[in-house]
């Protein structure tokens, strides 16, 4: 063994160590490194870009978990409200701009949702779906109209949910007007009917709405696992998400939990569906969520004096 | 690294534009890692939106230990292998076999079904993925070992295996490669 045999031996060795080899490519590994495949479109990019929710709900640690009480499904479904709103404050697609990338669509949508100030929603479930906190009953029963929630950034905002009867009046005047009636009255429980002024609690609701406007539209996109998004500009597609499975008992005879989502521009209203698809293919719907943008024509609804007790009494309008 | 490390800065600042640039430096690869993996163009478009909304919400504990690109990947094969149990496979049998093809109808098969994307898309999904990630996405041993929680060494014979493989499928096509 000469000398230059000896360092190019140690040279390997070395080379070795640092677990680096020269590339010996087989015409075969070269042709997987150079493979061609068919390339995506700018179109995939927007995709990608449009379901990314706005940098406002940047993940910290958690995400929240969709709130399961009628009351707190209205709450959070202020939020998505406001956020649509845009269509009957600002259009935000015209034919012009049409073919303006998603990304910014979505982004601009988002922040038009923000500037929401009319809109009605109405909360749709079957009877019985929730046993408890994880197991759903699949359902029979037609959905029936358990909530619902108006909101006029001029007039205040009302809330109702027959489910637990309640009723809930925010004035822009800071006046709160609420009745509360025992689900199942006993004669020791009775109807409580508040009435008070807090200072600021009109903006507060105000800008809490409309800051929480897009968390549910965000979360739902976030805290799910996407299975299906139609190709086209955003505003009018169907987005579906299959929601986790949170664990807890199952129904054998349910495949998967999913939602729905969609905007549909023409008619002003956004429909959020939380559905079931049974084993045998049959899809139920459980929870229907539907906000609508046309401008509201009753303003008797933010009428102090007109706001009945559930037992129909009037509250009368004190000045606080 | 340096320029990952500003934008993974920036992305955690919350700039909107950075996680676009993300998206815009990255959904190719993404998308042609997704199809060799699937095989199927449509599917790989859904798999690459997913990547990027899985990639969101794990930003919060990307440490940063691996390259952006790397850690985008290993989020690719990770949906993959969640869709995979959630949608149905395709027949092995209605993929083409080169191996008993004669040289006249190879040429055709050449160009009709990218021969050597459907070679791949009949290895074993274990072996397929190793031969995507070290060879067309370029990802070390170390860091494909790391992103499928499996020893190096299992990486090597995984290697050599599809290789092996792959040789036998393509059989007198290898030589037009």
């Amino acid at each position: 063994m000469n000398v230059h045999e000896s360092k190019k031996t140690l040279f390997e060795k070395v080379l070795m160590c640092l677990n680096f080899r020269p590339s010996k490519k087989t015409p075969l590994e070269e042709a997987l490194c150079r493979l061609e495949v068919p390339e995506h479109g700018e179109d995939l990019a927007a995709r990608c870009l449009a379901t990314i929710p706005a940098m406002e709900s940047f993940p910290k640690t958690e995400y929240r978990t969709l709130p399961r009480t009628t009351l707190k499904r209205l709450g959070l479904v202020v939020t998505v409200i406001a956020s649509v709103g845009f269509w009957t404050t600002q259009p935000m697609w015209n034919g012009s701009k049409a073919t303006r990338p998603e990304s910014t669509a979505f982004a601009e949508t988002l922040q038009a949702m923000r500037r929401v100030d009319h809109y009605h929603m109405t909360l749709r479930e079957t009877t019985n779906h929730e046993v408890n906190k994880h197991l759903w009953r699949l359902p029979q029963e037609p959905l029936l109209v358990t909530g619902q929630e108006w909101f006029d950034i001029r007039r205040g905002l009302r809330q109702e949910a027959q489910r637990q009867p309640y009723r809930l009046l925010v004035l822009p005047d800071d006046t709160i007007l609420k009745i509360q009636r025992p689900t199942a009255p006993d004669g020791r429980r009775k109807e409580v009917v508040e009435r008070r002024n807090e200072k600021g609690r009109w903006s507060r609701a105000r800008q809490e709405a409309q800051k929480t406007l897009t968390q549910s539209i965000e979360n739902q996109m976030v805290t799910s696992h996407l299975v299906h998004s139609e190709r086209g500009i955003w505003k009018g597609r169907a987005v579906t998400f299959r929601t986790y499975v949170q664990g807890g008992p199952k129904i054998a005879s349910i495949d998967a939990r999913y939602s729905v989502f969609v905007m549909d521009d023409a008619s002003a209203r956004v429909l959020l569906e939380r559905r079931v698809m049974e084993k045998d293919g049959v899809q139920r719907t459980l929870v229907e969520w539907e906000w609508d943008y046309t401008p509201l024509e009753n303003p008797s609804l933010f009428n102090p004096s007109l706001f009945k007790a559930i037992s129909g009494t009037t509250v009368p309008r004190q000045t606080p | 690294m340096f320029n990952d490390k500003k934008l993974l800065q920036r992305l955690r600042a919350g700039e909107r534009e950075a996680f676009e640039q993300t998206v815009q430096q990255n959904y190719q690869s993404i998308a042609r890692q997704l199809y060799l993996l699937c095989g199927d163009f449509d599917t790989a478009a859904d798999l690459t939106q997913e990547t990027f909304v899985e990639a969101w919400r794990s930003l919060p504990s990307f440490r940063g230990e691996s390259s952006l690109r790397t850690w985008l990947y290993t989020i690719a094969l990770r949906v993959w292998h969640r869709a995979r149990t959630q949608r149905p496979q395709r027949d092995a049998d209605s993929r083409p076999d080169f191996s008993t093809a004669s040289p006249e109808n190879v040429i055709e098969q050449v160009l009709r079904a990218e021969t050597l994307a459907c070679a791949l898309q009949r290895l074993p999904d274990t072996q397929r993925e190793v031969l995507v990630l070290c060879y067309r996405q370029e990802m070390s041993h170390a860091e494909v070992a790391r992103a499928l929680s499996i020893p190096v060494g299992t990486v090597k014979s995984r290697l050599h295996e599809g290789l092996k493989h792959l040789r036998r499928l393509l059989g007198p096509v290898e030589e037009t490669l």
